[in-house]
């Protein structure tokens, strides 16, 4: 009898034992889960904010294999665009006022760019370099960069009028457009990677573009 | 991705819902229930076909993928394109299914994080490819996908099923359809109470009913890239009405159409989709280099202002993102009547989905 209690004694303890962990693994899991959503939530949020980086198919790319330093061959499209006689004009201006001023003629450029299906692939002072055909594949790369270039020139007088508005002074663009062949990827070291484009074409697209100076114009396209 | 999840979406559809009784009792009885975007584009009756046969196959004719595959195609497919219409539609559907938001939620987990082993991960990742064309999707895929253990039909049917659902994506995102107020309620509390009950009728009225497509003779536009489903007769019934019926539609000349098809053809590489677009081209007297100038410039002067604008707006439908596309489509349909709409998106639709499906032509 005592021994039928005992077995049954210690049977119990053994199931409440059992019940108690079941309810906190369940309780684990459930706060797992639960973190799990969160972490994807930030995850989500953050490839949001990385779009402002570099292009959406590129965040994929990184989500799904990772970082690398693998870069491909292709046929590219190149815009650069610089304003004329920047320096001038930053020397008689407050420098938050400068920097107004910039922001907003980027804004306006970048969702120009973006309309005609290119992407600007960085700023350089009061520069931008966009690419037309990476990192998706586009036929019709060449006459979006050209378009796009008349749609900049047309957005740029639409800001001008809201600089004058302000009292600021006029802004003037040289644009150089050429295609050819780079490697594109995302490039630099651990501490500071860049999705861009490396290859001659960059270079000989900003010579054109200041060439827009010396033939008085301000867009210059090479036999593309 | 939870329920929270942000997918960039206009808050007004670019075509308003009507109401259309005869339409309305059609698609009741071929499917038992109508889905939000039936009433957007029920004014071009060879869409409402095409649709009435993808939601059917979906729910009537699966052979050789899994119920919970079917979902996961739904899933990818949603994610992938951003659809908000087609991601609420998919997790009201699984919901009515009986799947617990956790099961979801698991589901997405397990899609995005590629804890599926052997066949299913090889066929999540070419879904997602199939999905964005980019790179293109090519015979190594589904060869190793064969490799990995899923049988050559069901991996005929994933790639059918999916262009079939990326072909209504192609009127979701642009006409920026809002999502089915089901999905607000199926994610009710209250719901989760009455769910066995509501997804229980919804089933026996889906069960009761039952389209059928009969084997037709795979003859006329694009035969060629229908070849291979001559195993899944209904998938190709489904495609040969609604290609025959879009090629005899008088909304559209036909010559915009074929353009449309070689434009679309053209931005996903697809070299199938293009050579018979510019076949049937020069079926209505339009040779072939004039073509290529079209090709090669995206404009010519050859062409009425309609066919440029047209065209130009056709390519942006082979790899969209919603917010871009839907301001497009809401400046390309100024002046244009719904039906000229939709058959503008329907031919660049069946592009799309030429060029998907030929992936199944390069491997036979």
């Amino acid at each position: 009898m005592a021994y039928v209690l005992t077995s049954m004694a210690l049977l119990i303890v053994l199931a409440s034992f059992l019940v108690v962990r079941w309810y906190a693994c369940k309780r684990k899991i459930k706060q797992l889960g639960m973190a799990l959503d969160t972490s994807l939530q930030d995850l989500e949020n953050l490839q949001l904010a990385f779009n402002r980086f570099a292009p959406h198919s590129v965040i994929e790319d990184i989500i799904a294999k990772g970082l690398s330093t693998s870069a491909e061959r292709c046929d590219v499209t190149i815009l650069f665009a610089d304003l004329v006689n920047f320096t001038g004009i930053s020397e008689h201006l407050p420098p938050e006022q400068l920097v107004q001023m910039l922001n907003g003629y980027f804004r306006e450029m970048n969702r120009v760019i973006k309309e005609h299906r290119g992407h600007v692939s960085k700023f350089i002072g009061d520069g931008l370099l966009a690419l037309f055909g990476v990192p998706e594949p586009n036929p019709w790369q060449t006459p979006d960069a050209v378009n796009a270039a008349l749609a900049m020139r047309r957005a740029l007088h639409t800001y001008n009028g809201k600089l004058a508005e302000q009292g600021f002074p006029q802004l003037q663009f040289g644009i150089g457009i050429h295609y050819g062949q780079v490697v594109a990827g995302v490039i630099g070291s651990q501490d500071l990677l860049e999705y861009t484009v490396i290859g001659d074409i960059v270079n000989t697209a900003s010579r054109i573009e200041t060439l827009t100076r010396k033939f008085g114009v301000d867009i210059l396209i090479s036999a593309i | 991705m939870s329920e929270s999840v942000v997918m960039p979406w206009s808050s007004e559809c670019v075509l308003l819902a009507e109401r259309r009784p005869h339409l309305v009792q059609e698609v009741k009885q071929k499917l038992g229930m109508v889905p939000q975007v039936f009433y957007h584009v029920g004014s071009l009756p060879w869409v409402v076909g095409g649709f009435i046969g993808v939601f059917a196959y979906g729910t009537q004719h699966l052979k050789y993928i899994s119920r919970e595959f079917k979902d996961i195609i739904h899933l990818v497919n949603a994610h992938e394109t951003s659809c908000r219409y087609c991601y609420g539609m998919a997790r009201m559907m699984m919901k009515l299914n009986g799947l617990s938001d956790d099961k979801i939620a698991k589901l997405e987990q397990n899609m995005y994080m590629f804890e599926r082993d052997g066949w299913e991960k090889r066929a999540t990742a070419l879904l997602r490819n199939l999905s964005r064309m980019n790179p293109r999707v090519g015979i190594e895929d589904v060869r190793e996908l064969e490799a990995a253990g899923m049988s050559r039909e069901a991996v005929k049917e994933m790639v059918f099923y999916s262009s079939m659902n990326l072909f209504v994506k192609r009127f979701t995102i642009p006409l920026a359809i809002q999502p089915d107020n089901m999905e607000g309620m199926v994610s009710s509390p209250i719901f989760k109470f009455v769910r066995p009950f509501i997804g229980y009728m919804a089933n026996k009225t889906m069960r009761k009913v039952r389209t059928s497509f009969q084997a037709i003779s795979n003859k006329g536009p694009f035969a060629a890239i229908l070849e291979p489903l001559n195993d899944l007769p209904e998938a190709q019934h489904i495609l040969r009405s609604m290609i025959d019926d879009a090629w005899d539609s008088t909304v559209l000349p036909r010559r915009t159409k074929a353009l449309i098809l070689a434009v679309v053809g053209r931005t996903l590489e697809c070299r199938f989709t293009v050579d018979e677009a510019a076949r049937l081209l020069e079926n209505e007297g339009y040779p072939r280099d004039k073509l290529d100038k079209v090709l090669t410039y995206l404009h010519s002067d050859d062409l009425d202002p309609f066919d440029n604008k047209v065209i130009n707006f056709a390519r942006g439908t082979a790899r969209m993102q919603p917010e871009q596309i839907q301001k497009q489509c809401r400046e390309f349909s100024a002046g244009l009547s719904s039906e000229e709409l939709l058959e503008v998106l329907g031919v660049a639709a069946i592009a799309n989905l030429m060029a998907r499906l030929s992936v199944l032509m390069e491997k036979s």
